[in-house]
């Protein structure tokens, strides 16, 4: 579940990082950058997108181009980020193996 | 030829709002000794205008079969809403408080001149620095230091300007 991964400022730190006027690196905690009406207004511009439904695509990666078949369209991968994605999915036992002419 | 199965989903951003999302991957047992606990993978999308907003898919292309938590970071000007996020049967559950965040910026008007920020990173701690106007990541450049014999950062920065940074970790781990 989510919350055994996540528990707020405890789990991802986040910080505001900025520069000072010396140039010097300045992290500011989640925390202290928080500010009580504004940020209330700004939930508002975020209501009702959700929830998300999820589909399914095929990712194909090939010897010299790496693409995803999303509803007939072919987007183009990145192939190096593509070869990455392989081997985890590798390791996660998902791939399928297909020998022979590529159709797609 | 490898094929396997990816998942996408769309977001719509208000006027203004840009969103990026991260997947969280945890390092398999075997691979912890010389790698962080936790790594993050940007998703990558397309996105199709709606009058003034913005439809955005974005792709997973590399799911595991059961869950996969997800990190969402809404830009907008001088904020961000940071939501988290699971991905489990073909659906995302969001967590039900988002964390909005306002930037304590330093603008000024003055003539700006970019800066390095100088770090040694920690290979097994990395650290997400964005730039909350673009989006984008600040990528560090890696070089040796002779003097103390350690592989070192340097990242780019604009003085006067608010930059966006995380990791993620476990509670028990401080």
């Amino acid at each position: 579940m989510i919350s055994q991964v996540f528990d707020r400022n405890d789990q991802i730190r986040f910080m505001n990082t900025a520069m000072d006027e010396k140039g010097k690196c300045v992290r500011v905690d989640a925390k202290l950058a928080m500010k009580g009406h504004e940020v209330e207004a700004f939930l508002d511009q975020f209501g009702a997108q959700f929830p998300i439904k999820v589909e399914s695509h095929k990712v194909v990666n090939n010897k010299n181009e790496a693409y995803m078949l999303v509803d007939g369209k072919k987007i183009p991968l990145d192939k190096e980020k593509a070869d990455k994605s392989q081997k985890a999915q590798e390791r996660k036992g998902l791939l399928n193996s297909q020998k022979g002419i590529d159709r797609d | 030829m490898e094929t396997w199965e990816g998942k996408h989903f769309s977001i719509t951003d208000p006027k203004n709002v840009n969103t990026v999302i991260y997947q969280i991957n945890k390092t398999q047992k075997e691979f912890l000794e010389n790698s962080p606990k936790y790594t993050v993978e940007r998703l990558d999308f397309t996105e199709e205008i709606r009058g003034e907003m913005k439809r955005k898919t974005f792709y997973m292309n590399n799911p595991s079969q059961d869950h996969d938590q997800l990190l969402i970071l809404s830009f907008a000007k001088e904020r961000v809403v940071v939501n988290m996020a699971l991905l489990q049967n073909d659906k995302i559950t969001m967590s039900k408080k988002p964390i909005p965040l306002k930037f304590d910026s330093i603008y000024s008007e003055q003539e700006q001149e970019i800066k390095d920020f100088k770090y040694t990173p920690n290979l097994k701690r990395p650290i997400c620095i964005i730039d909350p106007e673009t989006t984008e990541e600040i990528e560090p450049t890696l070089y040796f230091d002779e003097k103390t014999n350690e592989v070192k950062g340097k990242c780019k920065l604009k003085p006067y300007k608010s930059y966006f940074t995380f990791e993620i970790k476990d509670k028990k781990d401080d």
